[in-house]
């Protein structure tokens, strides 16, 4: 059905509607709150807390806007506001990720035995999703909405309301930092792999 | 092209969003130190790219649905100074508020520690003025410096003055009006919808409600927490003027004693009345009171702000 007989239905209150009409975002906005975020559990709060201000707050959206450029910018301004509200949580490199509730996240799902190539490609992806967590918040945002969302210097200058040029710097520093750490996660590895032989 | 040049550009060739690509590819070609550079950041994003996408929560749409179900029946937070109960206070108590008010001005103050009362903000009230409807009708002064206080409300002419009957009535319904104090500063600037739109985006992402624009002033409800990060993110965008800040807490104690005064007052002149009857009023004043109450968790703020 149309985006905007959806919204018009949703901002009359029904729920069915707007639950149709952020079918096809809910997801991509957890993938990136859950990059953002750097947990299940969070990302999963933030999204659906962000989803209940595009609800409550559609009255106020324009008509003529994107639809997906305003929600997402909902789901950043919302995880942004979290991690501000949390600053204490600070995760460090010699220890591994604590939530709160215990060490979680970085192993997904236990699939039982899988091939080596499996294996490796999983570890990778958990590293990087740890080094991703240490890039300042500015620059990791911009990352994740680049290189996981796949979107324009234009698209994400809309979405988080900074000049294009702010954009690409923060790309920039973004990418310098996370090179950086995973190259110091993998010296410490490396060391650490030594001492141990 | 010189290596610093190719440093800059590096990204947004990665990215697809160089449009000049010609002499980035020739330095490419003969640069070694920029052919190492260009395969590090390249890697850095294939890896970034290559992040396998995460379901949903098994129970993200159940708990979602609950969530959109509770919001749905949510009401909105009115204006306090146009809450259905305000008005009612003013229709039963008229006389008997502005009496209690001439005891408890002290009360009426927001909580502030004296050393501050010079230099905050001040509201000053007329009660003799004419001007009909407005509780904080008169002067009224921002303090910069004061900002981020609480304002204190502070009375030109002491209630005592009043004599009349009559003029008692006119004043205390001024009272029970209780419309918010705007800011006496020009109006040399609209909010156009761009502003709107771009100050609404944002807006929503803090503990906000009942937001009302009108020409270049922003009022609305918002949590205590969440004002001072509120506005360092306003001043990135707009030139903050003046604002007020209206601590509605006193002010809510004092209506709610009132309300619960004159309810408790008929309920014992009536001691025939069945138990029933007196439960059903006791509920009644209960949702009131809850409804009233959650204004204390807010702080009513009314920004005038320009684009730079």
């Amino acid at each position: 059905m149309d985006e905007k007989i959806l919204i018009k239905q949703s901002i009359n209150g029904d729920v069915t509607s707007f639950e149709q009409l952020i079918k096809s975002y809910q997801k991509m906005a957890y993938n990136v709150a859950y990059r953002v975020m750097g947990n299940e559990e969070d990302a999963k709060d933030m999204t659906q807390e962000a989803l209940i201000k595009v609800y409550k707050n559609l009255k106020s959206f324009r008509m003529d806007a994107s639809f997906s450029t305003w929600l997402y910018r909902i789901v950043m301004n919302t995880c942004k506001d979290a991690l501000r509200k949390n600053k204490t949580k600070v995760i460090s490199l010699d220890q591994p990720l604590d939530t709160g509730d215990g060490e979680m996240q970085w192993e997904i799902e236990d699939e039982g035995l899988k091939p080596d190539e499996q294996l490796v490609q999983k570890e990778t992806q958990n590293e990087v999703q740890k080094a991703l967590q240490l890039v300042g918040e500015n620059n990791r945002i911009v990352l994740v909405l680049r290189d996981i969302k796949g979107l324009s210097y234009s698209e994400i200058s809309d979405i988080i309301d900074v000049p294009e040029g702010t954009v690409k710097s923060r790309l920039n520093r973004g990418r310098q930092e996370l090179k950086e750490i995973l190259l110091k996660q993998r010296t410490s590895q490396l060391k650490a792999i030594r001492k141990e032989g | 092209m010189k290596c610093n040049e190719f440093e800059l550009l590096i990204d947004a060739y990665v990215d697809g969003e160089l449009k000049e690509t010609k002499a980035f590819e020739e330095h490419l070609k003969t640069c070694e130190t920029c052919r190492l550079l260009y395969e590090e950041t390249m890697a850095i994003k294939t890896l970034l790219q290559d992040l396998d996408e995460v379901p949903l929560p098994d129970d993200f749409e159940a708990t979602l649905h609950d969530k959109l179900v509770e919001a749905s029946k949510e009401q909105k937070i009115v204006p306090f100074y146009r809450h259905p109960l305000v008005k009612t206070v003013s229709s039963v108590a008229a006389i008997g508020i502005i009496s209690l008010l001439a005891f408890k001005i002290g009360t009426l103050m927001p909580a502030m520690d004296e050393d501050h009362a010079e230099k905050e903000s001040t509201v000053a009230m007329d009660m003799a003025s004419d001007d009909g409807g407005n509780m904080f009708a008169g002067e009224y002064s921002v303090d910069e410096e004061a900002a981020n206080e609480m304002p204190s409300v502070a009375f030109s002419e002491s209630v005592s003055d009043l004599e009349t009957e009559s003029t008692l009535t006119a004043a205390s319904l001024r009272f029970t009006s209780l419309e918010p104090p705007y800011t006496n500063e020009e109006v040399n600037y609209v909010l156009d919808d761009g502003d709107l739109n771009e100050i609404e985006t944002w807006l929503i992402a803090y503990d906000v409600d009942a937001v009302e624009v009108s020409e270049n002033q922003l009022s609305f409800y918002m949590a205590l927490e969440d004002l001072d990060h509120f506005k360092s993110e306003l001043s990135k965008h707009f030139q903050i003027n003046s604002e007020v800040v209206l601590d509605y807490r006193d002010t809510i104690a004092m209506i709610l004693n009132e309300y619960t005064m004159n309810t408790n007052e008929k309920m014992d002149q009536n001691d025939a009345q069945a138990d029933e009857y007196k439960q059903s009023v006791e509920n009644t004043l209960s949702e009131q009171v809850a409804k009233i109450e959650k204004y204390q968790l807010y702080k009513y703020v009314i920004v005038s702000i320009k684009k730079e």
